[in-house]
């Protein structure tokens, strides 16, 4: 699948936003720990557009994850700026990235980083009540939908504990959905899987892919990066390919 | 009714650690419960109060060598100026049979008392060689049984003389006695104390005042002085006359002494309780730091996170209150 034809695969209805979905212009990351200094992103240009599948490889320590926390606001470039979704992010403060990013972004870690003491369908409903979407009814509702839509519709009680690796990343992308966000990123979503399971959650996310959505994940393992639209190679804390 | 998601968080963040949870809440009802305590005095004192008017407590007590006083007499006494009520009484310390100390208050009449009244609790009021003793002789193991019973006491001529006991009695300065001296207190007419003691007269003389300053009851009793002394057979106060204080009631220094306690300790606990409730959740926050991080990453505030621990906090508080009350 082409961008181009991604793009055209968007649900009907939805809001009309800039063919570009992501845009790192410059993106400088400079950590600083009392006198040494680390440049993490040494100038990142990187364009993604909507409906794309990407995916982000390179060497550990060359910013892979750097460049997701600056897509996701986690965390805030040294220079440079960066545009989701038309929105300039780096300009946000604390209080309107954390909603920012319960509307517009879906996350998945590595280790599913579920809360311990709720179950399946709370969990798979809290950002929903973070962004006070609809009634405490309808969370639920469209939880359970979520579960559903990634096979875990019988387990809604289990909790974390209860439920294997795969299930819980099965878990921690319902949540990411809740919101119905446009974009999913995943910071090796499939690095704490075996084999099967991580070729079960690379389905998932094409899957949603193809639904319209677009999806960004990082990844050490080439046979999956291949499997993208777009593979970026980071080398350095820069953009070696892509 | 089910909780939001983010709701449950905050209770079942409780019921993970059931332990910590239980022993925040057993502080917090403790701290709650001795609150309660501050409410004590004031109630203390309300109850003495009315028990005070109630007993027709005397203002002044004056203690005699035995002396007798002719109808006349009393009659004088009760018509002093500031002297609202006189009653004269008869006491006799002793022994009983199995060598406790024993004291015998003999009361001029038992049906018009108008100072340190006697109320029968239990039986009858005592006739001749009869007794009635304080309902708080059983509470301190001086029990001597109900009415129909019988108590030998050592007379003063060295008999030991069998009284019949005619039932129990409550009186505020005859109770503090017991308690506070370890005696058997009985109560009887004066004939039968007089008897007992084989020395006629009254050795104990307690007057109601109008006026009940201080000042004033040092005048009356400077005027009961001045009178005595006109009573043949009268060598003087035994003892220095007893001025109660307005307000004041027997064993209220003892009780003042115990609530000063309270009034220390209860605000210790009150904060110890509550810098306990604050370090567990700053414990929960900080052991969930991972956890709060990963509420960020799916859209929560900082408002919203906080309201999540404060949810906690006000669980914890609410187990505590609600554990006070059972």
């Amino acid at each position: 699948m082409t961008p181009e034809s991604a793009v055209a695969v968007r649900q009907p209805g939805s809001p009309a936003s800039t063919p570009t979905q992501i845009e790192l212009a410059g993106v400088e990351k400079v950590y600083r720990n009392g006198k040494l200094e680390y440049a993490a992103l040494r100038g990142i240009d990187l364009s993604i557009s909507n409906g794309e599948m990407v995916a982000i490889v390179g060497p550990s320590g060359s910013g892979k994850s750097t460049i997701i926390n600056m897509i996701t606001g986690i965390d805030r470039p040294t220079a440079g700026t960066v545009t989701v979704g038309g929105e300039r992010i780096d300009a946000l403060d604390e209080e309107q990235l954390a909603a920012w990013r319960g509307d517009n972004v879906g996350i998945v870690f590595q280790f599913f980083q579920l809360l311990p003491t709720l179950t399946a369908l709370e969990n798979a409903a809290l950002p929903l009540d973070f962004a006070r979407r609809g009634s405490k009814r309808e969370r639920f509702e469209r939880a359970a939908h979520h579960l559903e839509l990634v096979g875990l519709g019988d387990k809604p009680d289990r909790l974390p504990s209860e439920l294997s690796g795969g299930e819980q990343q099965r878990v921690a992308i319902a949540r990411a959905l809740a919101c119905d966000p446009e974009l999913i990123v995943g910071d090796e979503p499939t690095g704490n899987l075996d084999t099967h399971s991580a070729a079960d959650m690379f389905e998932l996310l094409a899957g949603l892919n193809a639904t319209g959505k677009t999806v960004l994940y990082v990844t050490h393992d080439l046979s999956l990066a291949e499997r993208a639209h777009r593979v970026v190679t980071i080398r350095d804390g820069r953009v070696a390919r892509g | 009714m089910t909780l939001s998601a983010v709701a449950r968080k905050s209770v079942s963040d409780l019921t993970r650690r059931r332990g910590r949870t239980l022993f925040v809440v057993v502080a917090l009802a403790l701290a709650v419960a001795s609150l309660g305590l501050f409410a004590l005095p004031t109630l203390m004192n309300r109850a003495m109060t009315g028990e005070v008017a109630a007993d027709r407590l005397a203002d002044v007590t004056i203690t005699v060598k035995p002396l007798p006083l002719t109808t006349a007499q009393v009659l004088a006494l009760r018509q002093l100026p500031n002297v609202v009520a006189f009653n004269p009484a008869v006491t006799f310390s002793t022994l009983d049979r199995r060598g406790w100390r024993t004291v015998l208050i003999g009361k001029t009449s038992f049906a018009h008392q108008t100072v340190d009244a006697v109320t029968v609790t239990a039986g009858s009021a005592p006739g001749p060689g009869a007794v009635l003793s304080d309902v708080q002789n059983a509470a301190y193991g001086r029990g001597v049984g109900g009415a129909g019973g019988t108590v030998h006491l050592l007379a003063g001529n060295g008999d030991s003389v069998a009284l019949t006991i005619s039932g129990e009695g409550r009186n505020l300065a005859g109770g503090q006695d017991v308690a506070q001296n370890g005696v058997m207190v009985l109560y009887a007419t004066a004939p039968t104390v007089a008897a007992l003691s084989g020395t006629p007269g009254y050795t104990q003389l307690a007057f109601r005042l109008r006026d009940r300053s201080t000042p004033a009851a040092r005048q009356t009793v400077t005027s009961i002085r001045r009178y005595l002394e006109t009573v043949p057979g009268f060598t003087g106060f035994s003892d220095l006359a007893e001025i109660r204080s307005p307000g004041d009631w027997p064993g209220k220094s003892t009780f003042n002494n115990i609530t000063g306690v309270l009034y220390v300790v209860t605000p210790l606990a009150l904060v110890g309780a509550l810098v306990l409730l604050s370090s567990t959740i700053s414990t929960l926050v900080g052991e969930q730091t991972p956890e709060i991080a990963t509420m960020k990453a799916i859209g929560a505030g900082r408002k919203q996170i906080r309201r999540v621990y404060l949810r906690t906090a006000m669980l914890l508080g609410a187990l505590g209150a609600i554990a006070t009350s059972r």
